[in-house]
């Protein structure tokens, strides 16, 4: 049970090398490998959660060296929400690809890529050490990399191409700031450098933080750098854009909140920061979902939701920064969670609309939700819960985060992004609904019961999250309280 | 929780009628219809019962999408394009009544059903006057009520306005430096509103036009409220009031145009061979339903309108804006019956404009005795209304009748006789050609914009890697400089 805070990381890291290794050796029972270490993984994540959400929190030093000169582990209750969202994430992309995909999607390393990937953002969760960090980070990327270009198609490989350059400027920004800090600080675990941080010049901890937002901006999609993420998830396709969108981009969101209350003690230090930051959340919401109105491509029009809900978190973020600290951290927690099932329940979904219209532009999908009701009503209640409709768990959380703002503009901001979500999401529901298609479709070759149960569970679950708000929403303060409360690590 | 006074008279209104016009389209066969009106039906209920804001809020979403469903019924490209103008309509409403909500809690801390702070009132007023299809904001209303099956309208137009009346009713007090803006703007809306009725030629177009101007007067007597020399509790009775006896003798109106339309297949009023004499119960039906909306003595519109003439005694302006469209709306019903029953329609104009279903003969189907019992059930409550104001709940009692009162509403009839006879040709002239109804100028400038933004907003997700990083670069410094600034 002591171990749990590395065995998050261990183990699906050897269970990537090992899904290699079988996909080598003994091809047959790839599958039963492939969920063997999801389910695993996903039960070392719960049970490194529940543990976490006692309070002290779990810290894990490896060879009992410690800091500074040893790196160390750490899991508290605000870090526990983040590992059973990689533990959701992990197990249902995986149950997900179980039902949805035929055999032949099987071969190549997506499955070993998934899960390398998913133990390299648990790294990023439980880490307390600023270079342990950046390493983990960097394998996010490259896994990230591998699974959008791995189609074999011209635009895949640019995309893979365009994200690995605008992530290389990412993770030298990341490296940047880390130096700068172990130049001022010379150390760089979280605790010792936010114990010494205040004697840092005001002038160089801005630079410091403007390199982290602007590193962790690029990897969740803020405007202007959001410009990657379309192109980038529709070249890795719905399965992939699920995992990517629904819990990778949570991770980075869950490290810049890590690093301004932990290290950097921006709060206390630097408050400036958070109107800035308002500013670029409200115009991450606007352009996210005005992009998203103009877009014809059901996967581009998904991503750019997906950078507009960035935006809404972002500006939970921001609004924390003022009084109220942790009813707005709940707030961007809760929209954080609501969003992870909302958005894979919708890319998911949307993967069997596009494999049945053969095409991912929403013209060609006409008809479509006669030929698959259930899937498309999963897609519509996620859909109204990702426009803020309510009583589902989406409204609730845009509530908490408006009543977390300060002024009235930003609530207004989040009126107006409904507005624009209702309409794209509704446009494309009359394009489903549509009588006739004007050409038949295509014969569902896989679709099976696990892929649709897995979509219809996520868009059920978050639904019925608007109707246990209260508790939920305890939690979450709960958990913004180990971030906020301890001024961020012991 | 049932609610006391007159809210209780509302919620027996909606549902009452409410139901009945469900059990109408299962009678009729329209499964698809009847199971998205009984959701709407439900929605109505709950946001009359809501005793919080959040649940009255939920109310108003539920209406908004089982409407989507209704208007989109299976139809065409012109079905959807109308339903999506609604939907986006209605949840631009909504969304002004969260931000409205955000406000109120985090200055009161509560979400209780109460008078909003002041600084909410601007946002719930535009919020209210969305909902209420007040003019300007009318265009979503005359487009998608008309555009739905004959028998879908009248439940449509039972709930949605209605709600936002009641929730106008119960939140706002708006009168900034004590000028009565809302009560202003319905009695504008309500003389507008018929100037444009007057226009019409097709049935359901002219009710909806009369039904933003009815649910006008309704804000008139509810802005009234917040002037400190009417009595609160009178003004928001009168609104509503006019609310239950409106709701009823426009689902009238609206089930007598039904079997209009179904006599003479299209909707073209100038076009409609007269029925004349030969569907009496009809005839008297649709004369109750128009003599109750233009204000006649011992109908049910009658008693409503005093009420509201009592609560603008203290505003001049607004008591002449309902006068005046007291006038018009008896001009308009008087044309609506003659068409309808008494016109000569020139035989060869008659059958070129006749191009929909063929009349129906033989013997009556369900649908068609399913659609006459309605008329009649709904005939009877406006008359029994009419006739005891004061049966319904927390409407006070007397005075309906007398001779002053009667003689104060035959006036403006008296002048639309008047009018009548002068404008007769006018107004009844027929028309050719069918008008396309065309884009309002709002919306054709926000697609031309959305046109134009299509390329550039294309051209900034297919540039090069280079200057998208270049980009990420210059972002970095300018929020650096920023900072820096800042700090």
């Amino acid at each position: 049970m002591s171990h749990l805070p590395v065995l998050v990381v261990v183990v699906p890291i050897a269970g990537g090398f090992l899904i290699s290794l079988v996909d080598l050796i003994l091809p047959s029972v790839k599958k039963a490998a492939v969920l063997a270490v999801a389910l695993s993984h996903g039960c070392v994540l719960v049970l490194a959660a529940f543990a976490a959400l006692s309070y002290p929190p779990l810290m894990y030093v490896p060879g009992s060296w410690l800091p500074p000169v040893g790196i160390a582990l750490r899991v508290d209750s605000f870090s526990a929400l983040f590992l059973i969202l990689l533990a959701v994430g992990h197990c249902g992309s995986v149950l997900f690809r179980l039902g949805s995909e035929g055999s032949r999607q099987w071969e190549g390393k997506t499955a070993a890529l998934t899960a390398l990937l998913f133990g390299a953002l648990a790294g990023v969760v439980v880490t307390a050490d600023l270079f342990n960090l950046f390493v983990f980070v960097e394998l996010a990327t490259v896994c990230t990399v591998g699974l959008i270009s791995r189609k074999q198609r011209p635009d895949s490989s640019v995309a893979g191409f365009v994200y690995l350059m605008i992530a290389a400027v990412s993770g030298a920004l990341l490296l940047f700031a880390v130096l700068l800090i172990y130049s001022a600080t010379g150390t760089v675990s979280m605790s010792l450098v936010a114990e010494r941080i205040h004697e840092v010049p005001a002038a160089l901890h801005g630079v410091i933080l403007g390199a982290l937002v602007v590193s962790f901006g690029i990897k969740f999609g803020m405007v202007p750098f959001h410009v990657w993420q379309p192109r980038a998830y529709h070249a890795a396709g719905t399965t992939t854009a699920g995992v990517l969108s629904g819990f990778g981009m949570k991770v980075y969101l869950y490290a810049l909140f890590r690093l301004l209350w932990g290290p950097l003690q921006a709060p206390l230090l630097l408050p400036e920061i958070f109107p800035v930051l308002q500013v670029l959340a409200m115009v991450t919401i606007l352009v996210g979902h005005l992009m998203a109105l103009l877009e014809n491509n059901l996967i581009r029009m998904l991503a750019l939701s997906s950078v507009a809900h960035g935006g809404y978190i972002l500006l939970g973020l921001a609004a924390a920064g003022d009084v109220g600290a942790d009813a707005a951290v709940a707030a961007a927690l809760f929209h954080i969670a609501a969003h992870a099932l909302m958005k894979s329940s919708l890319l998911w979904s949307a993967h069997h609309a596009i494999s049945l219209a053969r095409s991912s532009r929403i013209v060609d999908h006409h008809g479509v939700a006669r030929e698959m009701p259930v899937v498309m009503a999963a897609f519509m209640v996620a859909a109204l819960a990702i426009a803020g409709i309510p009583p589902t768990g989406g409204f609730f959380s845009k509530w908490l985060v408006a009543l977390a703002q300060g002024s009235l503009l930003p609530v207004l901001v989040i009126a107006l992004g409904t507005v624009i979500s209702m309409g794209y999401y509704a446009r494309y529901f009359v394009v489903v609904m549509a009588k006739r298609p004007p050409e038949p479709l295509r014969q569902v070759r896989s679709r099976s019961i696990l892929s649709t149960a897995v979509v219809v569970v996520f868009a059920g679950v978050v639904a019925a999250a608007g109707v246990a708000q209260g508790p939920l929403q305890s939690l979450f303060v709960v958990m913004a309280g180990s971030l906020t409360g301890s001024g961020g690590l012991p | 929780m049932i609610p006391g006074g007159i809210e209780a008279g509302v919620f027996l209104v909606f549902a009452g009628l409410g139901t009945s016009l469900v059990v109408l389209l299962v009678a009729a066969g329209a499964r698809g219809p009847a199971a998205a009106g009984a959701v709407h039906v439900a929605g109505g209920i709950l946001a009359i019962l809501a005793q919080d804001l959040m649940t009255l809020l939920i109310g108003w979403e539920v209406l908004t999408f089982s409407a989507f469903i209704l208007i989109r019924d299976d139809g065409g490209r012109r079905h959807r394009g109308v339903a999506l103008r609604y939907l986006i309509t209605h949840v631009g409403a909504a969304v002004l009544y969260f931000a409205a909500m955000v406000v109120q809690v985090n200055e009161t801390g509560s979400l209780a059903v109460q008078v909003l702070v002041p600084a909410a009132q601007p946002l719930m007023v535009l919020a209210v006057l969305i909902k209420t299809a007040t003019i300007p904001l009318h265009t979503w209303l005359v487009r998608s009520y008309p555009s739905t099956d004959t028998l879908v309208t009248p439940l449509l137009s039972v709930f949605t306005t209605k709600v936002g009346v009641v929730t106008a009713a119960r939140l706002l007090r708006f009168a900034p430096g004590g000028y009565p803006i809302l009560a202003l703007l319905g009695g504008v809306t309500a003389v507008v509103a018929v100037v444009y009725a007057l226009q019409q030629h097709n049935a359901r177009r002219l009710l909806a036009y009369h039904i933003v101007s009815q649910v006008g007067y309704m804000i008139a007597g509810i802005g009234l409220a917040a002037v400190e020399t009417t009595p609160d509790a009178a003004a928001v009775t009168a609104g509503l009031f006019h609310l239950v006896t409106h709701t009823l003798y426009k689902a009238l109106l609206l089930l007598v145009a039904a079997e209009a339309v179904r006599h003479a297949g299209h909707e073209d009023l100038t076009g409609m061979p007269g029925l004349r004499f030969r569907r009496p119960a009809l005839l008297l039906c649709a004369l109750v339903g128009a003599l109750a909306i233009s204000g006649a003595p011992f109908t049910s519109g009658h008693a409503s309108k005093y009420l509201l003439k009592g609560v603008s005694q203290g505003s001049p302006v607004v008591n002449g804006l309902l006068t005046a469209a007291s006038v018009g709306t008896g001009l308009s019903f008087i044309k609506f019956i003659y068409l309808i029953f008494f016109n000569r329609v020139d035989a060869a104009v008659g059958a070129a404009v006749t191009t929909g279903t063929t009349p129906a003969g033989g013997p009556p189907s369900i649908r068609d005795r399913a659609v006459i019992l309605s008329i009649l059930g709904t005939a009877a409550v406006t008359l029994f209304i009419g006739f005891f104001p004061g049966s319904v709940p927390g409407v006070p009692a007397g005075g309906y009748h007398a001779l002053d009162a009667s003689l104060g509403a035959l006036a403006p009839l008296g002048v639309s006789a008047i009018l009548w006879l002068l404008l007769r040709r006018r107004l009844t002239r027929q028309h050719h050609r069918p008008r396309r109804p065309r884009s309002t100028p709002m919306i054709s400038v926000l697609t031309r914009l959305g046109r134009r933004m299509r390329v550039p907003a294309r051209s900034l997700q297919e540039l090069g890697p280079q200057i998208q990083i270049f980009m990420i670069l210059a972002g970095f410094s300018a929020l650096v400089l920023l900072i820096l600034q800042v700090s």
